[in-house]
């Protein structure tokens, strides 16, 4: 079964941005070419001309069709192609198959997804895994702020699966995660792991400040180094055995962890005491390679 | 449509004393009529059930705290976006713009609209309203279809109030009293937790007694309800003060709610959410104090309530009650708004699930229960579920089977917790059954009535034409879940089932006259302490 392959061939700017969240290769399995150009993609602004005497929901959006030439049908790998960094919501609420990008995409890459897989080859805009619960997502490239974060205002973000980012990230990776594990191989930004209620998130590169801030409980592994909260407090230097199966796992999905990370020893440091304090954060003793 | 005749329906109508018949209803021009020519346009009614449109006297749906609730919840939205309905063109021949939205425990403003019509619901009133967010109340209003609504204003922990009533000055309150419902376009004067609130401003976390000096030893939870009562009775208002009672949802509070009740006696007053005012015990050994609320009803006229039942799931407590809320916060460990409102009142909002495993969530379900099965007066005692506080208004529906099957209760009660319902009335065993008419008093006749609506909650002659057809059904919650029709001031808003129409609906506010010379004390007290300009504030 030959992958349905999704070019963006349309000028976007006229739009603003767009929500695509109804490409998810799962739900595009049993769906005819036909089927697929219909699709509705909601779009920021403009009219589609054709709207006389609609309704105001149909007048916000347009085919996939029109946006994309589609070729293939009914398959679970979906390919995409083009400029798409105006592109939102790819893969929102994928529960099974495989999404591949060629390029860079727009914001909440993967939003709610429950399974599958997507791999973005470029980078990534804000609040990628958005509410993730399964699955896999990896960017290749960097990505924005809020990695694997809640909604406006929720309590919990991330609730399941992984998320890999080659690159850096932005602030506040893995805001409020409830559980799942967060890979970035470059820096991250301030507030990493804040709020966080489990779970665990592996920094290669080094932490910014306010690292675990709010954290009830969850796993923060700077390799690089964090500026530690006051509200965390030393409690050992050792070498977790977990970490180096981690390790392992990781180099398999293409995270460049060095070698002295895996044979380091590793402060722990315990917090947030001013919450529930079972949160941890670990950093390499010693200089990191960043 | 001008007009219509509803034909064959079994109509429970109890104002008018009609319980079963079967009879024509006839609809001109938005209203009930007596007759219509032999050729007017015909709903054929045969084997359903007609009654009035249901009215809530005690929910929230239209202020500024319930914004606070929504924006509180984006979790639940998220989980239940709404799709816009699909509208018929009105009789004019305009498209009506349906609107989508989200559900969850509290709903976007036109789901809420539309939601309520779809559960026979004609009628809803705001029951804490922020004199200073009236006009926020007021416009969430005109974004809630169909229905008709009201406001109901704070005044218990009003500091000008307070200051009037600390110079002996009660006359003088009636005609602040009088100002404050005109310039907020208000229905009646609600009291939240009379004092406790301006004393929770001052860290003191539950009254201890009627007397308890609020500030000023003139100032008591004890003046503050009787100096409202007297208003609204020399007010003429249509509802009597409408109380929300010190302590709520604290264990041994019933002693307090009587004392309440007893320092009114004689004079008309509501008590709301009587539920979760009637606790007896202490921590840790609560029980049900419903059967004294009970008793005190039988012997007394004057006074009546609604229930406030809780039902289990999430609900979204949301009150002018800061204290509680803080309490609630502290133990359930959920997120919470808690809100000074400058010198008016306060304001918290706290997510809660009621859990039938728990103790105090199921004890909290009986209460409801027994007072409704307990209760000797229908008229007097009517259905609400403070929603979104004790359950969501969607859940009346399973709260009219609880009361209508045994059966169905009983198998419920057990399998709630039963740490708590030792000896209670409900674990006795009550056999009570309320019979469609009396569901049709709880829900529409009894708060049209205590709401001095004389148009409403009625099929009489000159009433509203606000009517629910229900197709019966053994499971009372089906039935009263689905409407077959629905008929607002004449329109068919629901039709074999479906939403049809949304029209906007009326608003209820009362305008008393009052003493000119009381403006100019309350614009002296505004520039003082005021943070908007008295020309920016009401609705």
């Amino acid at each position: 079964m030959a992958p349905i392959t999704l070019t963006l061939t349309a000028d976007l700017r006229p739009y603003g941005r767009v929500a695509a969240d109804v490409i998810a290769p799962d739900r595009m399995a049993t769906m005819s070419g036909a089927e697929l150009a219909a699709l509705p993609v909601w779009i920021a602004r403009g009219t589609t001309g054709t709207d006389a005497g609609a309704t105001i929901a149909a007048r916000r959006t347009l085919p996939l069709g029109a946006l994309f030439t589609i070729e293939g049908e009914r398959s679970d790998v979906v390919r995409l192609r083009g400029d798409l960094r105006a592109v939102d919501a790819l893969g929102a609420g994928m529960r099974g198959g495989t999404l591949i990008v060629e390029g860079s995409v727009g914001d909440e890459v993967g939003r709610g997804m429950a399974g599958g897989s997507i791999a973005v080859e470029g980078s990534a805009g804000h609040d990628a895994g958005r509410t993730m619960l399964g699955g896999q997502l990896t960017v290749a490239g960097d990505v924005g702020d809020r990695l694997g974060g809640p909604l406006p205002g929720a309590s919990r973000g991330m609730m399941g699966g992984e998320i890999f980012v080659r690159g850096r990230a932005g602030r506040e990776v893995a805001l409020g995660v409830r559980r799942g594990l967060i890979v970035v191989g470059g820096d991250v930004e301030d507030g990493c792991g804040q709020g966080m209620l489990a779970g665990t998130v592996v920094v290669v590169g080094r932490a910014g400040g306010t690292v675990g801030e709010w954290s009830k409980r969850g796993s923060v592994i700077a390799i690089g180094g964090a500026r530690i909260p006051p509200t965390y407090r030393f409690a050992c230097t050792y070498r977790p055995a977990y970490l180096r199966l981690l390790y392992r796992h990781l180099r398999t999905r293409g995270i460049a962890v060095p070698e002295h990370a895996i044979a380091g020893r590793y402060l722990r440091y315990c917090g947030d005491m001013s919450e529930l304090g079972r949160g941890e954060i670990l950093t390499l003793d010693g200089p990191g390679d960043a | 449509m001008t007009r219509l005749r509803i034909t064959g329906g079994m109509v429970h109508d109890p104002a008018n004393g009609i319980d079963g018949t079967v009879g024509d209803i006839c609809i001109e021009n938005g209203r009930i009529v007596a007759t219509l020519p032999p050729d007017a346009p015909r709903l054929d009614a045969r084997g359903l059930v007609v009654m009035p449109g249901g009215i809530d006297i005690h929910a929230h749906v239209a202020s500024s705290s319930i914004n606070q609730a929504r924006r509180l919840l984006p979790e639940d939205h998220a989980g239940a976006p709404i799709a816009a309905p699909v509208l018929a063109h009105d009789d004019n021949g305009e498209v009506l713009i349906p609107r989508s939205g989200s559900g969850g425990v509290v709903p976007s403003t036109f789901t809420t609209g539309y939601r309520y019509a779809g559960l026979g619901y004609t009628t809803v009133f705001d029951a804490a309203v922020a004199p200073v967010s009236a006009r926020e109340a007021h416009a969430q209003f005109d974004d809630t279809p169909i229905v008709d609504g009201g406001c109901y204003i704070l005044m218990g922990n009003d500091a000008l109030l307070h200051r009037q009533i600390a110079a002996g000055e009660r006359e003088r309150a009636r005609e602040y009293v009088a100002w404050l419902l005109g310039v907020t376009r208000g229905y009646a004067i609600k009291v939240v937790n009379p004092g406790g609130i301006e004393l929770w401003k001052r860290n003191v976390r539950a009254v201890g007694s009627l007397d308890d000096p609020v500030g000023d030893p003139r100032v008591t939870p004890r003046a503050i309800v009787e100096t409202l009562a007297d208003a609204a009775t020399a007010l003429g208002l249509p509802h009597p003060v409408h109380i929300h009672c010190n302590n709520l949802g604290l264990p041994g509070n019933v002693a307090l709610t009587l004392d309440t009740m007893r320092a009114l006696e004689g004079r008309r007053a509501h008590f709301t959410h009587l539920q979760f005012h009637a606790y007896g015990g202490a921590a840790g050994k609560w029980s049900s104090g419903a059967r004294q609320i009970t008793d005190y009803l039988a012997t007394h006229p004057e006074a009546s309530g609604d229930v406030g039942q809780v039902l289990f799931g999430n609900a979204c407590t949301v009150t002018a009650d800061g204290a509680v809320e803080y309490l609630l916060h502290a133990s359930s460990g959920r997120k919470w708004v808690n809100v000074d409102v400058e010198v008016e009142t306060g304001c918290g909002v706290v997510p809660y699930t009621y859990r039938d495993r728990a103790a105090v969530s199921a004890l909290q379900w009986a209460i409801g229960l027994e007072l409704f099965l307990l209760s000797p007066d229908p008229w007097r005692l009517v259905l609400s579920t403070d929603h979104p506080n004790g359950a969501s208004f969607l859940s009346y529906p399973q709260l009219i089977r609880l009361l209508m099957d045994r059966s169905y209760r009983d198998a419920q009660l057990a399998t709630v917790n039963q740490k708590l319902l030792a000896g209670s009335a409900l674990a006795d065993g009550i056999a009570r059954e309320y019979s469609l008419n009396e569901i049709a008093i709880v829900t529409r006749a009894g708060p049209a009535r205590l709401l001095g609506l004389t148009t409403k909650g009625h099929l009489g002659v000159g009433a509203d034409a606000d009517i629910t057809l229900y197709a019966p059904d053994a499971d009372r919650a089906r039935m009263f879940e689905t409407p077959r029709h629905v008929i607002k001031g004449g329109t068919l808003v629901v039709e074999e089932g479906q939403l049809r129409r949304a029209p906007a609906g009326a608003r209820h506010h009362v305008r008393p006259t009052y003493d000119r010379a009381i403006e100019r004390t309350v614009r002296e007290f505004a520039d003082r302490y005021f943070s908007v300009s008295l020309e920016n504030y009401g609705a």
